[in-house]
Order: C-alpha cells, then structure tokens, then sequence
C-alpha cells in the first residue's frame, strides 16, 4: 500500500515536532545556553511533500515534511531579579519566550495528529490484508 | 462469472487512490496554508457500471477549497478525516471480498465436476 | 476464455461446448468435410493460449510488485487469480471435449 509511506513522513514529523516541544519545556528557565544567550522557543516548519509517484496516479503526493526549525521571533520576556548572576546592571534576566500552557496545547495537538496517521497505518493494512484474501 | 468483476476491480483501484490522499491529508493536517484533497470517482465507476470493458474515465483528484479553513488556512478536520478514511477502508474490503467470492464460485465450478 | 468466463450459466457452456464437437465430429465420420478435427484442434489451442497469455501476464506483474515497479498487491492478486482459475477452467473444458469425443467414437465403433 504506497499510503503506508506518506503515513510515515506524518508520524516522523509530528515526532521531531514533539521533540522541539520537549526542547522548549525543558529550556522553558535557561538563561545562559552554550553560546551564553538565553534560550528562544523553536518551533517546526511543516509543508507539504510532493515526490515522484511509482506506478503512476493523478498526483505524487510524498505527505509531509519538516522543512525547517526555527526560533520564535516574538520578544524574549524581562524579569526582575537582582540577584540572579546573569541579571544586568538594571537587575533585570532576559528569560526564555517560552509559554508553557501553548506548549502543552501543541504537545497534545502533536499527539493527536500522531495517532491520526497510526490510525492510517492500520487502516492501510487491514486493506491490504483484505487484498491478498484474493489468493486463498 | 459476468462482467462485474471489472468493476469491481475498478472499486479496488478508486479506494486505493482515495486512502493514498487521505493519508496525505492526515500527514498534513499541521501543515499551514494546506488545502485537503479528494478523489472523485463517482464517474468512472458510472462509466464502468455502463461500459464494463471499456477502461474509460479515471477517477480525478481535486482539491477541496469549500471546506472552512482555520486560521492558518489550513482546512484538515482530524475526525471528518478519519471518518472519510474508514468509509473508504469499507468499500475496499467489500470490493476484495466480492472478488474473491467471484472467484470462489469459479473455482468449484472449475474443479467441482466430473 | 472470456465467452466462458462470461456465461451466466457455466454448466450450459460446457454442454455447449461439447455438443458443437460432437456435431463436428460426427460431420468428419460422415465424410461430410475435414473440419471436425481441425475444430477441435483449433478449440484447444485457443484455450491454451489463452491461458498462456493470462499466465504471462499475471508473472510480468509480479516481477513489477517486486522490482517497485507498481504497488497496487489487489491487481497483482487478481491476475494471479484470473491465471489460476482459467487454467482449471481449460481443464475441465478440455476434459468435457475429449469425453464427447470419446462418446461419439464409440457411437460409430
């Protein structure tokens, strides 16, 4: 079943989609990384995948792809901490732009998407079991 | 035995066709800007149904802008998908079944005699 | 093949299939024209080729599924069984053809 495929690129984009969230969470207070800047929320790029089509059909539909990865522009936030040792001469930290109710609300959009191409999985291969019936 | 084996056939082609765009559909369901397609083949099957030996039309895929879109324009409804891909599963699975019971009926009248 | 294949009423085209030799047949014994045995022949080879050709057709696309020449397994499947059940079908036809013509020789023995 060439839907099978198409099937994957969704579950392996909503996959890397779930792993730039977990990114996000998890770097939600970092406010000196490796290059000593304060982390940005990232997010996933999706478009649409067209490729080649064996056997031929109307359209050479590929599913989806993650084109890119890239950091949220909006603003970082500014907190006021005097204390904190990269606090600047104002006593304020650049804190990450990352909002943690948004990114459960992408984390279960992700999961549900995730589940919908299984659930294409499976649909494809009860078809193709039902096909191969023919050869009893 | 008659000529609906041809159609049958051709059920089996169109639903395979339409669960390929659906599962792009479903790939695609965060893709911004995505507009969900469809297989229309309603008419080919007409065509079939009249002129059984005749290949005929093929069944179309369009793109489907009437459906309401979010705010990224994309138009993907996880559940109306999922709903369409099942339906469409059916109608597979029965046309192979026909088939084989087609073939079933031939094959004992095959072997079943003398 | 397809006439066959087609008939809404398999034990009549047997039958039929059998009465047009026996017709022929007798007309050869009679001296009426050499045509019976060349029609049985003819009948035969029709069906061997026929068969041969849904065969060849059915191994070229296998070897297709497997190159990733195409990926549609129901069409591949249904070739298969178009090849398999034509071949029983030639068969039992010929077996049908060749009873008849046993029946008649031993009619005029």
């Amino acid at each position: 079943m060439p839907s099978l495929g198409i099937s994957a690129t969704g579950l392996d984009a909503e996959s890397r989609r779930m792993e730039v969230i977990a990114d996000n969470v998890a770097n939600a207070h970092s406010t000196a990384g490796p290059d000593g800047k304060t982390y940005r929320r990232k997010e996933v790029v999706f478009t649409s995948h067209l490729e080649n089509a064996i056997g031929g059909g109307n359209r050479t539909l590929g599913g989806v792809r993650v084109s890119d990865v890239i950091e949220d522009p909006r603003p970082l936030r500014r907190d006021y901490r005097p204390g904190h040792p990269d606090a600047d001469s104002d006593g304020f930290v650049t804190m990450p732009n990352v909002n943690m109710v948004e990114e459960m609300v992408d984390m279960m959009s992700a999961s549900r998407s995730y589940e919908a191409n299984l659930a294409a999985v499976r649909t494809a291969k009860a078809m193709a079991n039902q096909a191969l019936e023919i050869l009893k | 035995m008659d000529a609906s084996v041809g159609l049958l056939n051709k059920i089996l082609d169109c639903t395979a066709m339409r669960q390929k765009v659906l599962a792009h559909n479903l790939a695609n369901v965060n893709t911004p800007g995505y507009k969900r397609m469809d297989v229309e083949f309603r008419a080919a099957l007409n065509a079939a149904i009249e002129n059984p030996d005749i290949p005929g039309e093929k069944p179309m895929v369009v793109t489907d802008t009437a459906s309401p879109g979010r705010f990224d324009g994309n138009n993907v409804s996880l559940q109306k998908e999922l709903g369409e891909m099942n339906e469409n599963a059916l109608l597979f699975q029965f046309a192979a079944r026909a088939i084989n019971l087609k073939f079933d009926g031939l094959r004992k009248a095959a072997r079943g005699r003398s | 093949m397809e006439r066959y294949m087609n008939a809404i009423n398999f034990d009549s085209a047997l039958d039929a299939a059998g009465k047009t030799l026996r017709e022929k047949v007798v007309d050869l014994k009679d001296g009426a024209d050499q045509q019976g045995g060349e029609a049985f022949g003819n009948i035969l080879k029709g069906l061997v080729d026929e068969v041969d050709s849904l065969q060849k057709n059915a191994n070229s696309s296998i070897k297709d599924l497997v190159a990733g020449n195409r990926n549609d397994i129901h069409n591949v499947a249904i070739k298969m069984e178009e090849a398999s059940v034509a071949f029983d079908l030639m068969m039992e036809i010929r077996n049908k053809l060749v009873e008849a013509y046993q029946e008649v020789s031993r009619m005029q023995a």
